[in-house]
């Protein structure tokens, strides 16, 4: 049975730094509670990878689908204890070059629940808000110091050696987009 | 005119330690090695986290955003946590240590002070 709900997410940084923050799947264990991300299939502009959770005592291993849809897109889904959950990410740009640049992130949740479950649901949502604001407080932290550092430049995420999902596509967005320095656009 | 430093400390202060220090919107790092002090830009040379609050040892400094670990003697990556890609038998992601190195701050130890150099 399904239960829908958004969380609308607002930080101070450019759109090309939200996505690569979502594409830079190293930085996973950083947030409190992830830890053991593998990915174990990525083509173009699909992956599916798995992380590990700790809930208190408990350590959850989750398999993952993540699909990057250019220019500001990212659909994840995950088969979650609760049953499958469907997230939308879809990141909005306002101020662009300007030193007050900010995106609006919004996030459309689709629960699949359990008919059992289903009683709980505003429970369910409680916590999975309840999350989501832990990890982007976690977020903004690295957002808003790159974007004071860097600007809107995110070259570094697409240098050869960086393991970044979708790279080619997301540097094809950027280059679109803005997000790379001038003597990087011409190709 | 001699040029002002930027940080300045009494070299018993740093000594034997490992430390993150912000000067306004600088980040510097102090690590004693064991080949002598060094004085290194607090910024991580991989995607920018703050070196300061990260661990850091006399044998390593490691950036809390990606656990990408630096020698804090030469400055060079020394290992990269290992790139969930590897993990996964895929082909992205190497595990080899990236062609990254801490930035070097200029400084001097004078007058039993250790001073920092805005470059």
């Amino acid at each position: 049975m399904r239960h829908h709900f958004t969380i609308v997410k607002h930080v101070r940084c450019s759109r090309a730094n939200v996505i690569a923050n979502y594409l830079d799947l190293e930085h996973m264990p950083a947030h409190s509670g992830l830890m053991a991300c593998r990915v174990m299939s990525e083509t173009g502009q699909a992956a599916c990878f798995e992380i590990t959770s700790k809930v208190g005592p408990l350590k959850i291993r989750n398999v993952h689908y993540y699909e990057f849809r250019p220019p500001n897109q990212i659909f994840h889904a995950v088969e979650s204890p609760l049953g499958p959950m469907y997230v939308l990410s879809t990141v909005e740009e306002f101020g662009s070059g300007t030193p007050d640049v900010r995106s609006e992130v919004t996030v459309e949740t689709t629960l699949d629940l359990p008919r059992l479950l289903f009683p709980a649901r505003a429970l369910v949502e409680r916590l999975l808000r309840r999350l989501n604001r832990t990890v982007h407080v976690e977020d903004c932290a690295i957002l808003e110091r790159r974007q004071r550092l860097f600007g809107d430049d995110v070259s570094d995420y697409l240098r050869d050696e960086q393991p970044l999902l979708f790279k080619d596509r997301f540097r094809e967005s950027v280059e679109r987009g803005g997000g790379l320095p001038r003597a990087l656009e011409v190709r | 005119m001699s040029e002002t430093p930027i940080y300045e400390v009494p070299i018993e202060a740093v000594r034997g330690r490992c430390r993150g220090e912000k000067i306004g919107s600088r980040e510097i790092l102090i690590v004693d090695t064991p080949e002598g002090l060094r004085v290194y830009d607090g910024v991580c040379p991989h995607l920018g986290g703050p070196l300061g609050e990260g661990r850091l040892t006399p044998r390593a400094v490691v950036c809390p955003w990606h656990s990408y670990t630096f020698d804090p003697v030469t400055g060079r990556c020394l290992t990269v946590p290992g790139g969930a890609w590897r993990l996964g038998g895929l082909s992205k992601g190497t595990g080899r240590p990236m062609s990254i190195e801490l930035k070097p701050l200029r400084h001097a130890l004078e007058g039993g002070f250790l001073r920092v150099y805005a470059s």
